[in-house]
């Protein structure tokens, strides 16, 4: 799964550590998710997309 | 969610491992052998380990991050079914090679090995009737 979250930090000025603690995770988390190497639970994606105000589609896109 | 604080008092129990490490070297009536410095050496290389995850939770909850998270949980998950899966398979090498193992050892072992699996049975049950949730 590719996520647009470094795009999305960058656009709205967040650092990972930012990010990390709105979400409740640690920053290797974020890191993870960056780098799709990690899907997030439900909630988790949920929150994140909170975070950018964002649908969770718009967020993390799924391989084809 | 709710975030556990890692107090300095859990620093304790690495610290008194240490000293107990250090005052068993100094007490040893003689010279370490092979499997004495390999022990130590393991010992210290786990309570090293201990250390430094404590101090990466200390600093994760001082910077207000939560050290608990999903993440986390699923790699000490992954990491205990490793762990579970290899150590059978090593007990079972172990009873089926040493050859100069007492026999009573070798049933103390397998009636272990049996424990474990019956406890791996009946977690397996237990979680395939209630399910898990994401919050465990």
């Amino acid at each position: 799964m590719k996520t647009r979250i470094k795009e999305l930090r960058a656009r709205d000025n967040l650092t990972q550590v930012e990010l990390a603690q709105r979400v409740s995770v640690r920053r290797e988390t974020i890191v993870f998710l960056e780098k799709g190497k990690y899907n997030p639970s439900l909630k988790l994606a949920f929150e994140i997309a909170k975070v950018f105000n964002m649908r969770i589609e718009e967020v993390f896109l799924m391989n084809s | 969610m709710k975030i556990k604080h890692t107090s300095l008092v859990s620093f304790i129990s690495p610290t008194l491992g240490i000293m107990l490490l250090g005052l068993w070297a100094y007490l040893a009536k003689e010279p370490f052998n092979i499997i004495g410095y390999l022990i130590f050496g393991l010992s210290i290389l786990m309570i090293g380990f201990g250390l430094y995850f404590k101090i990466q939770r200390f600093n994760s909850e001082k910077s207000g991050l939560n050290p608990d998270d999903e993440l986390s949980k699923r790699i000490k998950e992954k990491a205990a079914a490793k762990a579970f899966n290899f150590s059978i398979y090593m007990w079972v090498f172990i009873i089926l090679f040493l050859i100069d193992m007492d026999p009573r050892d070798k049933i103390i072992i397998g009636l272990g090995l049996i424990g474990m699996g019956l406890i791996f049975f009946l977690n397996w049950l237990y979680y395939s009737k209630i399910g898990v949730s994401d919050e465990d």
